[in-house]
């Protein structure tokens, strides 16, 4: 992240990945244009040899050199298509698929670390900006260089020195663009400004639309709304003028061309002499270098785009991998052992320092401490999420493989992790219960038993597929932990890490729940992180943390006289159970 | 995995057919007639520009088409026969080109300023409707639905309006004007052309349809993307805790495949027809040049008018491209047009409100009178419900979630309309006050804590410009904010947004509290909210509760014991009926036995 980002080398090695199609797709968007010069010297020379020879001229030849002209753009059209178009498509999926797979394959908490919506801004607006700069943008730049070199080249040919006069208009072309350009681009962005403010009016207008009408505040509200449409209307008229005076000066300009090659043709110049074929042909020519000079802009939008939109992805794709070892787990688990594990930030701060913990098969064990001591990141650590890079340690095991060594995949299919932010796949019910194979009802209503979510469950429109999280059914908070808490049980691993699983749910349920978990896997680790005093009572081992230490352990007993943590905890307790009214 | 069997589905329906008339059937274009005679009342009242904007449009395509004529004229009677004078000609060209250009840009510039024009009233008339619905309207639509409604809807029609409507049928009418003038030159040429243009034109129109139909499917699939990759990062220690990647990236990389069928389909479409455009414009200009010369040679053309009929065949086959990417934009909008329809049943004419009513607020008790209410037809949620509020004193409504006590204030507001039964404020019928009066004399701080996005100032004034800065200040003193505002660099002029207040959630239910008191109603909706009042000590909620609550008719929804000091009533609400009044003293608390 902190080396140098290069916008063309990153350029260079997109295209080395379709080098010889690039290749292709250029020199056919120059050949093409090249080849497009050809009708027009054609046309001259049919003009001036009619003109000159009435009745003994032969057309016919040249009719099937104009069609064979065509015929060979057609082609070549269709050549830089599949040369330059597709592979920008390919381009883009590969960059999409890679970046997504970067997601998943990079270290956790760095990928944690992005924010969703930028990540995907990053895969779908900012690649296709890149990919319009990959396919389109590099055509439109060839296609435009082409045309400025060879019309001009063509046209001197043709009128010799008298070209300069023709050509001397659209130094004014060139001249407004460069001076439109800027208030154009900043007025569209005004107009999106605008058009934001219009979304967020509307959508503050639904929101309070209880309030408003209630205050009697609707009439002042369409004023409100009216003076921004006048606002907006404004601004678009603002971007208007400046579109037409482009479009104006590119017409007088064209105009301007023309009119001083009648001129020229009146005045008898020395390359008129021949006929009129050169009279004919310049007004064409002409024609064609108006749109090349007025994608300059185009282009220059496009490039600093995907400029923009390089960075961003190669944000996500210069992610660093997860270091996997070649050391399968038994799926057996007898022990944890952590000495001295400690495990830093991104930025280097440290957040658990020390910890010695060893915990045994059938061992139930619950983390408390405040906010921000560490109980998440000694969870995430357990679940395999944090990379070496990031930990320390002098032994980090399960069983006898060290963490380091060990393959990440056979830790994972042993673990059953709960995170402290409900997780859940906007897709039906039945498979963020199960997400990793097809279900089977029976086991899955099992599941949702053992997690006090059956009823609930019944009561949905499509029970198990009911698309949850997108329109629709949306689950309150305490649904959403127990659906998590269901998948848990239905994953049925060796090791339960939950963190603070239950916060949402009342304390009979959770009791319940607690009570299903340990009666049920006895055999299993258990390590969850709660706020509760109540449902900690019956664990093994109290573990209480504080700033990234353990700094007591022990059996519920023996902590709460002497701990003042605990003294605090009981007090938010008691705060939190103070009746309300019904 | 529903999306996966979306290419097959998809490939069924839909067959690209170049020279077919399958784009006649294309259901996009039904009910256009309809969807364009809605329209007309928007329309109507820039008949007279419009009108204006025609005529130059009409001059403008007129001189464009007769600019090759005339350099024809020049060709053959200045430069070849010599018979005019150049300036005659030239300043007739330059007249022409003069002309065309000032006719061009008033008829664009008056196209865009009355679509603009248009636009405005359009999207200012959908606000206004808005502000006509039902509650339940608003219950049952999404923000989302609205905004893309008032904002993406409008300006996708607005592109209808502006000039790309124009440069279509500029297009249009260069093809058949050029055409025609090609005809006085030469009538065999014009058959050429004619003959050539024909299924080319059918190709155009099947690849615009096509587009439309693989760019929907690109927008859709692009956005199942989007949602996957969102569901991903919303995901991630659980997928990366399960060993799930190798699924989800695959899934991924399926719908990616899908996405890029479409588009290559489009890329390749779109190719074949830009290529065949090209290639049938060659054998149309081949033909045309060829034709022209033997015309030449056997003396029925002019030297000057061959020349112009090769100029027709670039003026007929340039716009094709042009018009069938302005399709792909007046088909968007007329789908907008079909779902501003939808909202929009036909024109409406803004009324304006009438002035204020400076009457003063009924006197004497609320009453509820044999309250029918529901939400849905199938069950009352109050069925013949009768209560007394009374006058100055404040009442305190208690009941478990879905009791009916939000229910029962809304419907004192005014805000969904009673079954039958009436709700009295003295002798005056509360329901159908006036706004004005009811704006002015009620007033509810409801526990969304809702802020709108203007200045501190107006948030508390709510735009009524009687209320002078003092008296916010001495009220923001009141409810001890006065030190907290006074701290902001921009003070009552700061622009604040729900999302981006400074203050704490106690903070903003004190300056909502100091927005009724400005308010200073006769009558007071209260809906306390626990939870927003964390960082308050009781005694500050009550100093502060109190002080609004004081002398005025008050209904409050209680969530906790001991905001119930103050109130002398307490109604017990449970189904929408009242399960237990208890009438106390001023000053007496209800104990907590009493309630249960």
């Amino acid at each position: 992240m902190n080396d140098q980002f290069s916008f063309l080398q990153f350029l260079k090695s997109l295209i080395a990945r379709r080098k010889w199609s690039y290749s292709g797709g250029i020199v056919s968007v120059i050949l093409l244009d090249a080849v497009d010069m050809l009708p027009a010297l054609l046309v001259k020379d049919i003009t001036d040899q009619v003109q000159k020879d009435h009745q003994n001229f032969d057309v016919l030849p040249y009719s099937f050199a104009l069609i064979g002209c065509y015929f060979l753009i057609a082609l070549l059209r269709m050549g830089w298509r599949f040369l330059l178009m597709i592979p920008s498509r390919h381009i883009e999926q590969e960059l999409r698929q890679e970046a997504y797979e970067k997601l998943l394959s990079s270290n956790f908490i760095k990928v944690s670390h992005l924010k969703t919506g930028d990540v995907v801004s990053s895969l779908s607006q900012e690649l296709s900006n890149l990919r319009m700069f990959m396919g389109p943008g590099i055509l439109v730049f060839f296609d435009s260089l082409a045309y400025m070199i060879f019309i001009p080249i063509t046209l001197f040919y043709i009128l010799g020195t008298a070209a300069a006069w023709v050509l001397l208009p659209f130094t004014l072309l060139i001249i407004v663009v460069s001076i439109v350009h800027q208030p154009i681009e900043k007025g569209f962005e005004a107009i999106s400004k605008e058009l934001g403010n219009l979304s967020q009016f509307v959508f503050e207008e639904t929101q309070g639309v209880r309030f408003f009408r209630t205050e009697g505040l609707t009439q002042v509200r369409r004023k409100k709304y009216d003076y921004l449409l006048n606002s907006l209307l404004s601004k678009q008229l603002n971007v208007s003028k400046w579109e037409l005076g482009l479009d104006s000066t590119l017409q007088l300009v064209l105009q301007c061309g023309y009119f001083a090659v009648l001129v020229l043709a009146w005045q008898g110049h020395s390359s008129m002499a021949q006929g009129l074929g050169a009279l004919t042909v310049t007004i064409q020519l002409l024609d064609k270098l108006a749109w090349p000079l007025m994608s300059i802009g185009y282009i220059m939008d496009l490039y600093q785009q995907a400029n923009n939109g390089a960075k961003r992805i190669h944000q996500i794709t210069s992610l660093s991998g997860k270091k996997d070892g070649s050391i399968n787990l038994s799926d057996d688990i007898e022990k944890i052992k952590l000495q001295n594990l400690n495990v830093f930030a991104v930025d280097g701060r440290k957040l658990l320092s020390d910890i010695n913990l060893e915990i045994k098969k059938g061992e139930h064990i619950a983390l408390v401490g405040t906010v921000g001591s560490g109980k998440t990141v000694l969870l995430q650590a357990l679940a395999g999420l944090w990379e070496t890079d990031q930990i320390k340690f002098d032994q980090f095991q399960f069983n006898e493989v060290s963490y380091d060594q060990l393959r990440r995949n056979s830790l994972l299919k042993i673990i059953s992790y709960i995170p402290q932010t409900p997780q859940i796949f906007s897709r039906t019910l039945g498979m963020n219960i199960s997400p990793r194979k097809k279900f089977h009802s029976k086991d899955m209503w099992n599941s949702l038993e053992k997690a006090d979510l059956a009823v609930d469950v019944k009561r949905l429109p499509e029970e198990l597929s009911t698309q949850i999280g997108e329109k629709g059914v949306n689950l309150s908070g305490g649904q959403k932990q127990r659906t998590l808490i269901a998948r848990s049980f239905h994953s049925s691993g060796k090791i339960y890490l939950w963190d603070d699983a239950i916060s949402a749910l009342d304390p009979a349920t959770e009791k319940k729940i607690i009570n299903t978990l340990r009666t049920l896997n006895k055999e299993a680790i258990l390590v969850l992180a709660t706020h509760r005093l109540s449902s900690l009572k019956n664990f093994d081992r109290i573990i209480v943390l504080e700033k990234g230490r353990i700094v007591k352990s022990g059996r519920f007993e023996d902590i709460r006289k002497d701990h003042e943590l605990f003294r605090t905890l009981s007090q938010d307790e008691k705060e939190s159970q103070k009746p309300e009214v019904p | 995995m529903i999306d996966l069997e979306l290419r097959e589905h998809e490939e069924k329906k839909y067959h690209f057919r170049p020279f077919s008339l399958q784009f006649s059937k294309a259901h996009e274009w039904d009910g256009v007639a309809k969807d364009i005679k809605w329209l007309f009342p928007w329309i109507y009242p820039m008949r007279k520009k419009l009108f204006f904007a025609l005529s130059f449009f009409f001059i403008a395509t007129f001189i464009r088409i007769s600019l090759p004529k005339i350099i024809a004229k020049i060709i053959d009677d200045v430069l070849v026969k010599q018979i005019t004078p150049f300036t005659f000609w030239a300043s007739i060209f330059v007249g022409a080109i003069i002309f065309k250009i000032i006719a061009d840009i008033s008829y664009k510039w008056i196209v865009t300023k009355c679509g603009q024009n248009i636009t405005k009233t359009l999207r200012s008339d959908v606000f206004y409707q808005l502000g006509r619905f039902p509650m339940a309207f608003f219950d049952q639509n999404a923000s989302g639905k609205l905004i893309s409604r008032c904002v993406n809807d409008v300006t996708n029609l607005s592109s209808f309006f502006t000039a790309n409507f124009f440069t279509v049928i500029a297009d249009f009418a260069l093809i058949i004007g050029a055409t025609l003038f090609m005809f006085t030159i030469s009538p065999g040429a014009a058959l050429i052309v004619a003959l050539m243009i024909l299924p080319l034109t059918i190709f155009m129109l099947n690849v615009s349809q096509a587009q439309m139909r693989w760019g929907r499917d690109q927008r859709n699939l692009l956005s199942r993307l989007s949602s996957h990759t969102a569901d991903t990062m919303n995901n991630l220690a659980i997928l990366h805790s399960q060993d799930l990647s190798e699924k989800w990236s695959e899934r991924h990389s399926k719908l990616q495949d899908i996405f890029s069928g479409f588009t290559i389909r489009n890329i390749l479409t779109w190719g074949s027809f830009s290529s065949t455009h090209v290639f049938i414009m060659g054998i149309t200009y081949a033909s045309v040049i060829t034709l022209g010369v033997f015309n030449f040679q056997n003396g029925s053309m002019t030297i000057g008018n061959m020349i112009a009929s090769f100029t027709y065949v670039g003026l007929i086959f340039g716009p094709f491209i042009e018009i069938s990417e302005k399709l792909n934009m007046m088909v968007t909008a007329l789908g907008s047009v079909k779902r501003l329809r939808g909202l929009l049943p036909e024109n409406i004419k803004q009324v304006l409100e009438a002035p204020k009513d400076l009457a003063p607020a009924p006197q004497g008790n609320i009453v509820f009178e044999n309250i029918f209410f529901s939400y849905r037809y199938d069950t009352y949620l109050f069925e013949n419900f009768n209560l007394t509020i009374p006058e100055g004193e404040v009442t305190a409504l208690v009941g478990r979630t879905g009791s009916g006590k939000t229910t029962l204030a809304q419907l004192m507001l005014g805000l969904y309309p009673i079954n039958s039964g009436r709700i009295l404020w003295g002798e005056e019928d509360l329901t159908s006050l006036n706004s004005t009066r009811r704006a002015r004399w009620i007033s509810h701080v409801s526990q969304d804590l809702f802020v709108f996005t203007d200045t501190i100032r107006e948030n508390l004034r709510m735009w009524n410009e009687e209320i002078s800065d003092e008296l916010i200040w001495d009220r923001l003193k009141l409810v001890g904010l006065q030190e907290k505002i006074a701290s902001f660099e921009d003070k009552l002029d700061m622009i604040v947004k729900a999302e981006t207040l400074p203050l704490s959630q106690g903070e903003k239910q004190l300056l909502l509290l100091c927005r009724a008191l400005l308010q200073d109603p006769k009558l007071l909706v209260f809906d306390e909210a626990t939870a927003n009042l964390d960082q308050l000590t009781e005694e500050e909620w009550l100093k502060n509760v109190g002080l609004l609550f004081h002398g005025r008719t008050t209904l409050f929804i209680a969530h906790r014991i001991e905001t119930l000091r103050l109130a002398t009533n307490i109604v017990v609400l449970e189904n929408g009926k009242i399960l237990k009044t208890f009438r106390k003293p001023k000053g007496n608390p209800v104990t907590e036995q009493e309630l249960h």
